[in-house]
């Protein structure tokens, strides 16, 4: 037998309450003197045996009446208690990535499943059940109710995924499900590790849908695992530079977290290239020994490139205690550039107070040089009209260092002239315009470039930090936000674009826009110190790399998603592989191919028509939500409660799971009202002659 | 403590000796010895239930009202006036317990029979032996003082006398083997003593010649035992001490009262003996004085 309240068992203390009074109220008569006495006397030795046999039984029945109260309030589960009714169960299984943690050698899936089982084979006869493995999706949408025989076959094929959790992303499903049943008994169980990710994103929906729920219908949260435990994770793997030049070794940040509530030990972080989707080869290793609880760490690995366009980079960190393996790594598709030639436009002379300086940016740009002495990174400086002559074949990025806003003259209308083209092949152009009184943007590099704050107002930068810039900034760019800028222009994005930065009037500062195979990056922060101190803050060259290196990733970026591709593949029947060798249909929808579905597995996913080798296949990487499994202690019932409205839903014990519950409860009711009855009938029949 | 009403009432009232008593015998009161002639004492207001040959049929020729001649000496047989004041007689509320009801039958017994020139004797029972009942006599000045001797023996709560023996059949033995002349023997108790002896002693007094009422006073209380929750019930003579719940046990108990009192009604029919059971928690009436008519109507029709 199962408690779901055992400390409601403590109410059996009040079985003394009986005694105590039984034995007070013999002690304590009413004191009468008599005179016929001889007559108390007969009367009593013929009936004081029967008076102590019923005032026993009186006794033993309202000490029962007090036991069962406590028990039947402890809510009681047994599964060898006669079935009461037949009943309508939904069973809510998280499968988030957390959900593959080991307990004791035994995953918390497999927990999950046995916990559902049990379950299961104890709903009484003519039970209907259905089973929702649910991580932020419904993964099993299709599975409809059945028998409790049958649900728990299914519970088989049932697996943890690698995706976040959201348990409200199941409930309306199951709602739904339970208000359309005939059955009169109706239960709602949901098996979870209860991560604060997968719990709290939904606490409002949750709420909703059990407010839903048919009237009586038991709701019984199971917890499965065990809060304590270290889990170190890594949250991503990222080229130093911003991009990964072929050549000489080259500096990555891998970001590790120990997400956990103990110590992680002996933590390691390798990294390393995947030749197939399924072997990665760790190429250079780093320990960086015990990591605390909530604590986050950098580690720095270098290795080199070969001039393969795209590779496929794994992260992985170990510890000695880990009990999550699914976060321990990070894929990534990089893009490995065979040479970065960069010309900066602008004024050469430091004197000349005419033009912006490009050579800040000159500087900065060779300040990012992810591997010193490589012979494939350059960076030139050369005036306007010196760079309207250039060869432009030979060049991967230009930087427009002061560009003019009216235009700047015959050499900048020509030059920005040549780049449209040159653009749309898949050359880089960061534009950095100049405020010069009179807007005149070219259409193709910006809808729109005006002054943004007329008469030499200095601005901040508000958006910058923590918001767009900060997933690919290292290290974070905070301290920028309040740079003052004088004259700066603000800047829209073209269509498909995005804001990197705004103003603190919200006008856009940085925009990173799509043309072509080519990208537009526009700021209007100033090129000069003349214009405002950006270039001489000590974070300018760090934005500058952020910058340089969204500008160059994009297409890198778009294979961390799996649901686009630009490549040009046949619009014939495609699929979507992954690891585990899951599969997923590929749909056509405006150039991109989109899967049918969510992945459910972290690794590569490549798109090949069916049948054929997914080898030399384009490549995604599908990676595990960064907040699965960093919060590890699991949300205390209280709180449980909270968002479900109800209270002592949570089932903390670690006994299997029965659906005793409602049922055990009722024969315990129907016991106590007998005993009840039989005080009632003792009392009496104790009142009577005996 | 005599209501003067009540007592007026009783004073009308002949007590008649049932059978025969030694005594002198005036009036329609045969005695088994002849007594010498009488002298008029007074006349007084005829009363429904004076004998006719009483009438002042003179008086009535010249005033037309009925009057009865009074004659001194008219009878002279002694009365012995038991009261029982053992501690049972004290149960009962204040001012009502049953010794109070036996004082007061007992107080209108007295003046019953000092009204008819008789001479009564009170005497108290009490535990330890009975002393020597006072000198009979009729006079009322004797009469009240004998009232005062008895209310002065009013039962104390508990004699805690366990070993006793009933005080009453201990009384009616002595009085038994007392050379007393026969008379009539008025017995005030509730009887809650053991009966065979209590019978014996009766039956010792009859064959004495005696004429016995017995004036039996119980409270309602004993007979019913009332009341639902545990009481402990404290013996008044013995202090022992019994717990019970009574209306468990009352049905039982109403059982054994009632077959208590059939044995003494039974015993009584035997002896001869006219008994009357009253009720301490009952108002005062005038059932003892009716008992005391009915009885002397009965005893002229036997004549």
């Amino acid at each position: 037998m199962i408690f779901l309240a055992p400390w409601m068992l403590l109410g059996s203390l009040a079985a003394g309450v009986p005694i105590a009074l039984h034995l007070l109220h013999r002690g304590q008569p009413k004191v009468r003197t008599w005179a016929a006495m001889d007559f108390l006397r007969k009367s009593l030795k013929d009936t004081s045996r029967r008076i102590k046999f019923r005032n026993l039984l009186l006794l033993a029945a309202r000490v029962l009446i007090c036991l069962l109260a406590a028990l039947a309030l402890a809510r009681p589960t047994a599964a060898w208690l006669p079935s009461w009714s037949a009943t309508e169960a939904v069973i809510v299984i998280d499968v988030s990535a957390s959900m593959a943690a080991r307990e004791s050698g035994t995953s918390r899936m497999d927990l999950a499943r046995r916990e559902a089982r049990a379950f299961l084979e104890s709903l009484p006869t003519g039970s209907r059940a259905r089973l929702i493995s649910v991580s932020d999706i419904i993964e099993n949408e299709s599975a409809t109710a059945t028998s409790p025989a049958r649900a728990a076959a299914d519970l088989e094929s049932m697996a943890a995924s690698d995706r976040r959790g959201d348990i409200a992303a199941s409930l309306s499903m199951a709602v739904d499900h339970l208000r359309g049943s005939s059955l009169s008994s109706k239960a709602l169980v949901i098996i979870s590790d209860l991560q604060p990710s997968g719990w709290e994103s939904g606490a409002g929906r949750i709420r909703q849908e059990i407010d839903r729920l048919p009237g009586g219908t038991a709701v019984r949260v199971r917890r499965i695992g065990e809060p304590a435990g270290p889990n170190i994770q890594v949250l991503g793997a990222s080229p130093a530079a911003g991009f990964v030049l072929a050549g000489p070794r080259q500096l990555w940040h891998v970001r590790v977290k120990n997400g956990g509530t103990e110590r992680a030990t002996d933590v390691v972080v390798r990294l390393g290239y995947a030749d197939t989707a399924t072997r990665a080869d760790e190429a250079e290793a780093v320990p960086l020994g015990n990591i605390a609880p909530g604590e986050e760490r950098v580690a720095e690995i270098s290795m080199p490139a070969d001039a393969t366009p795209w590779r496929r980079v794994v992260a992985r960190a170990t510890a000695a205690n880990d009990r999550l393996d699914r976060d321990d790594a990070f894929y990534r598709v990089t893009r490995v550039r065979p040479r970065l030639n960069t010309l900066v436009v602008g004024a050469v002379a430091p004197r000349d107070k005419a033009v912006n300086l490009g050579i800040y940016w000159k500087q900065a740009i060779e300040a990012i040089n992810p591997a010193l002495g490589a012979t494939n990174f350059k960076v030139v400086l050369q005036t306007p009209e010196a760079a309207s002559n250039a060869d432009l074949e030979t060049i991967d990025m230009v930087v427009l260092a002061g560009l003019p806003t009216d235009g700047g003259g015959a050499a900048w209308e020509s030059l920005v002239g040549r780049l449209e083209p040159w653009a749309r092949r898949g050359g880089v152009v960061l534009g950095v315009p100049r405020a010069s009184g009179v807007t005149k943007p070219s259409t193709w590099l910006a809808p729109s470039i005006s002054n943004g704050a007329a008469g030499g107002a200095h601005v901040e930068i508000t958006s910058l930090a923590g918001s767009v810039l900060a997933p690919f900034a290292l290290p974070p760019l905070d301290a920028i936000g309040r740079v003052a800028i004088i004259n700066p222009c603000t800047v829209e994005a073209l269509q498909g674009g995005r804001v990197l930065a705004r103003l603190n009037g919200g006008a856009g500062a940085i925009t990173l826009s799509p043309l072509g195979d080519g990208t537009i990056t526009l700021m209007g922060l100033g090129s000069s110190p003349d214009e405002g101190d950006l270039v001489l803050h000590p974070l300018f060259v760090p934005l500058v790399q952020s910058v340089v290196s969204e500008s160059l990733g994009r297409g890198e970026s778009g294979r961390q998603m799996p649901w686009y591709w630009n490549g040009e593949m046949p619009s014939t029947d495609l699929v979507f592989s992954g690891p585990q060798g899951m599969s997923l249909p590929a749909r056509t929808t405006s150039s991109r191919f989109e899967p049918e579905g969510l992945p459910r597995a972290a690794g590569f996913w490549t798109l090949s028509p069916r049948g054929s080798s997914p080898t030399d296949s384009p490549d995604f990487a599908f990676n595990l939500d960064a907040l699965e499994g960093t919060g590890w202690a699991p949300l205390p019932a209280a709180r449980i409660d909270e968002i479900l409205g109800r209270e002592s839903s949570l089932d903390s014990s670690n006994t299997p799971m029965r659906a005793g519950g409602p049922e055990a409860l009722g024969w315990i009711l129907l016991i106590l009202l007998m005993a009840l009855l039989g005080e009632g009938a003792l009392a009496w029949w104790s009142g009577r002659p005996a | 403590m005599l209501d003067p009403e009540l007592l007026a009432r009783v004073r009308a009232l002949g007590l008649k000796a049932k059978t025969l008593v030694d005594g002198l015998r005036v009036g329609e009161l045969a005695s088994p010895r002849k007594g010498s002639s009488v002298e008029f004492a007074q006349h007084r207001e005829y009363v429904p239930g004076d004998d006719l040959r009483h009438v002042d049929w003179r008086a009535y020729a010249r005033t037309e009202r009925y009057t009865v001649k009074e004659y001194q000496q008219e009878t002279n047989f002694i009365a012995y006036m038991l009261v029982d004041s053992s501690a049972s007689m004290g149960y009962g509320s204040v001012g009502a317990t049953k010794f109070d009801r036996a004082l007061l039958l007992a107080g209108i017994a007295a003046t019953v029979l000092a009204a008819q020139s008789d001479a009564p004797t009170l005497q108290p029972l009490i535990a330890g032996g009975t002393n020597p009942p006072p000198s009979p006599s009729s006079r009322r000045d004797r009469v009240e003082r004998m009232l005062e001797t008895l209310e002065a023996a009013r039962p104390s709560p508990r004699h805690d006398d366990a070993t006793r023996v009933g005080v009453v059949a201990e009384a009616l033995n002595d009085l038994a083997a007392r050379p007393a002349r026969r008379g009539m023997v008025i017995l005030f108790s509730d009887l809650l003593e053991p009966l065979p002896a209590v019978l014996d002693g009766l039956r010792r007094l009859r064959v004495r010649g005696h004429d016995i009422i017995v004036a039996q006073i119980l409270h309602n209380d004993e007979l019913n035992l009332p009341g639902d929750d545990l009481v402990r019930y404290d013996d008044l003579e013995s202090g022992e001490q019994l717990v019970a719940q009574p209306a468990v046990i009352r049905d039982r108990y109403r059982r054994e009262v009632q077959t208590w009192l059939d044995e003494l009604a039974h015993g009584c029919v035997g002896l001869r003996i006219d008994r009357f059971l009253d009720h301490a928690d009952q108002p005062s009436g005038d059932a003892f004085p009716l008992f005391l008519s009915r009885r002397r109507q009965m005893a002229r029709r036997r004549g």
